[in-house]
């Protein structure tokens, strides 16, 4: 240790052999943004086990469902689709997806690390932006995988127990991974959101899962009209109706194209306030 | 150069920051001194940008930071070396800092090989002792090879080695026409790096002054006398002129010089043991400074001007 820092420096230049100050564009933040998220291990763990939660979990699931079907198909599984009921391993990666969102922003707080990234880059609001097209960017293409892996998975399953299947070539069924694809990223964005507001890791992942769990834990429990008017707002029921409305529609379902509505005004309104703030407090 | 301007900044009640105006030059290291709590590193942040002042303006070779093209190529700066994120390797670390300010990436093995640490590049920054950790700032305020420095406390906890290396550093950086701005809270620290020094105080500025000229003004000479018949000595220097303190085991004499000392105590067959003529030091000057806040700024501002 010591030898490596000790060496005498002194003869290397200091001056940069380029002279010329070209201005800063969102690109070059964009890079750099590229480059502090994918330079962190825990990033690509936070992938890996977002992918792998979810096609654990639609295993055993689909698995379940598959031991059981012929006892249960006429009565508990009358509702059975074979498209949507594996999706709901998305609730798990969501959780690893979300911790990535939030540390994105969050952890340069509870480092210090803002400081040189706001000096780097002054305009604040261009920093957010680009925070979160990489957060979106990372969590799409998790997204993607794991919807994709999640469907091959359990109809594979079903298949082998005589049960439904679906196929790819349908349009409802691409549709519908396509939009759960894109919306994985609506949670870990509301983290990047909340990381900055909050400016902390604990606290921001917190608030997210929060957001994203309690109304799917409490919301069954609810009489029709807080379903209809309450439940429905919330981003967790919005995602679940854009991706699966057209198809699979419940009572806390808005129509997909209100529900979509419903999920990009909770995210534009998530960085919106984070901006404000951004753009004020003092780093 | 860096101008500021009647910068405050005050929370909620407490101001932290009072009105400063000062301008640091290029081509000379200027150093940043004051008790913790001075004000230094909030006036740091209001530089860079990062602290919204609550009056006043700050401007950097005539701009505003906020206004700069790319931000890091004309201002480097280190903060705090600690505030990195540790699980990413020195090398990306600097590698997102060029490309978030659009400098070439083969500019982070020469900052590396500058700092001394290309051996170690590859290695998390988390695991960086703090004077590695320093030099990892030093090189990401040089990257962008900017006319203007700040560095905060940048000698805080490094070896003599490292201290050594940071002034030859910091003179390097001047005598090449930059403007350097380098804050500490001890005296000692700045006395042979620094040719200009703002001293702050409860958020003011108490003095802004070339370290010759402090030094003038700070140290008649002054001898420490021990001599077993001192209190015979004392009153034949007080009439030859010289005023006397009286400290442990031993007198020091202003206003006459050791030979003359030495020269009255033979005539008298006056013993003496130890006879040290001494010049006060910065330190002590500064300490002195940043106690009596208000009454030496006005009395060095005087001084300086004239």
């Amino acid at each position: 240790m010591t030898t490596a820092t000790s060496s005498t420096p002194t003869t290397a230049p200091i001056a940069a052999r380029t002279v010329s100050t070209p201005r800063v564009r969102f690109r070059d933040t964009l890079a750099s943004e590229w480059t502090k998220l994918t330079s962190l291990r825990s990033t690509w763990i936070c992938v890996a086990l977002g992918i792998l939660l979810a096609l654990g979990f639609t295993a055993l699931r689909s698995a379940a469902i598959g031991n059981t079907w012929d006892a249960h198909r006429q009565d508990m599984y009358a509702n059975f689709n074979p498209v949507t009921w594996p999706l709901d391993g998305t609730l798990l990666s969501t959780i690893a997806l979300v911790v990535i969102g939030v540390s994105v922003a969050a952890g340069e707080y509870t480092s210090g690390m803002i400081h040189l990234t706001l000096a780097a880059t002054p305009r604040r609001g261009q920093v957010l932006a680009a925070k979160a097209t990489v957060v979106a960017g990372v969590t799409i293409a998790t997204g993607l995988i794991a919807v994709l892996g999640m469907f091959v998975v359990s109809q594979f399953i079903y298949e082998s127990a005589g049960m439904p299947t679906a196929s790819l070539t349908n349009p409802d069924t691409v549709r519908v991974l396509a939009a759960m694809s894109v919306l994985a990223a609506v949670f870990p964005l509301m983290g990047v959101a909340a990381g900055v507001l909050l400016r902390s890791t604990a606290g921001a992942i917190t608030t997210v899962l929060a957001l994203s769990f309690v109304p799917e834990i409490l919301g069954g429990l609810l009489p029709p009209w807080w379903q209809e008017h309450v439940m429905s707002v919330l981003p967790s029921k919005a995602i679940a109706a854009a991706a699966v409305g057209h198809i699979a529609p419940q009572p806390a379902y808005h129509a997909p194209a209100i529900a979509a509505v419903l999920v990009v005004g909770w995210v534009a309104a998530a960085f919106g306030a984070a901006y404000v703030v951004l753009k004020r407090r003092d780093a | 150069m860096i101008e500021v301007r009647e910068l405050t900044k005050r929370y909620g009640n407490v101001t932290a920051v009072d009105r400063l105006s000062f301008d640091v030059k290029p081509g000379i290291v200027t150093g940043f001194l004051g008790p913790n709590g001075a004000g230094k590193s909030t006036t740091m942040r209001m530089i860079l940008g990062l602290d919204r002042p609550t009056s006043g303006s700050v401007r950097l070779d005539g701009k505003e930071y906020g206004s700069l093209a790319a931000p890091m190529r004309e201002v480097g700066a280190l903060l705090d070396a600690k505030a990195v994120q540790g699980g990413r390797s020195a090398r990306q670390h600097l590698r997102w800092v060029a490309q978030a300010s659009r400098i070439p990436e083969r500019r982070v093995g020469e900052v590396l090989d500058i700092v001394g640490v290309s051996e170690v590049a590859g290695r998390k920054a988390g695991t960086f002792s703090l004077g590695m950790s320093q030099r990892l700032g030093i090189a990401c305020a040089l990257l962008g090879d900017p006319r203007i420095l700040l560095f905060d406390e940048p000698v805080n906890g490094l070896d003599p080695e490292g201290i050594r290396w940071i002034r030859t550093l910091l003179k390097r950086l001047a005598a090449e026409g930059r403007t350097v701005f380098v804050s500490s809270h001890l005296m000692t620290e700045m006395e042979e790096t620094a040719d200009h020094v703002i001293v702050i105080g409860r958020g003011r500025v108490v003095a802004d002054i070339d370290v010759e000229t402090l030094r003038q003004q700070v140290s008649g000479a002054q001898v420490r006398v021990v001599s077993p018949q001192a209190g015979e000595l004392a009153p034949l220097l007080q009439r030859a002129g010289a005023s006397i303190t009286h400290g442990e085991g031993a007198i020091v004499v202003r206003g006459l010089d050791a030979a003359r000392i030495s020269d009255i105590a033979a005539d008298h067959r006056i013993r003496l043991h130890e006879l040290a003529p001494y010049r006060v030091s910065l330190e002590a000057a500064f300490m002195e400074l940043t106690h009596n806040t208000l009454e030496y700024s006005a009395l060095v501002r005087e001084e300086a001007r004239s």
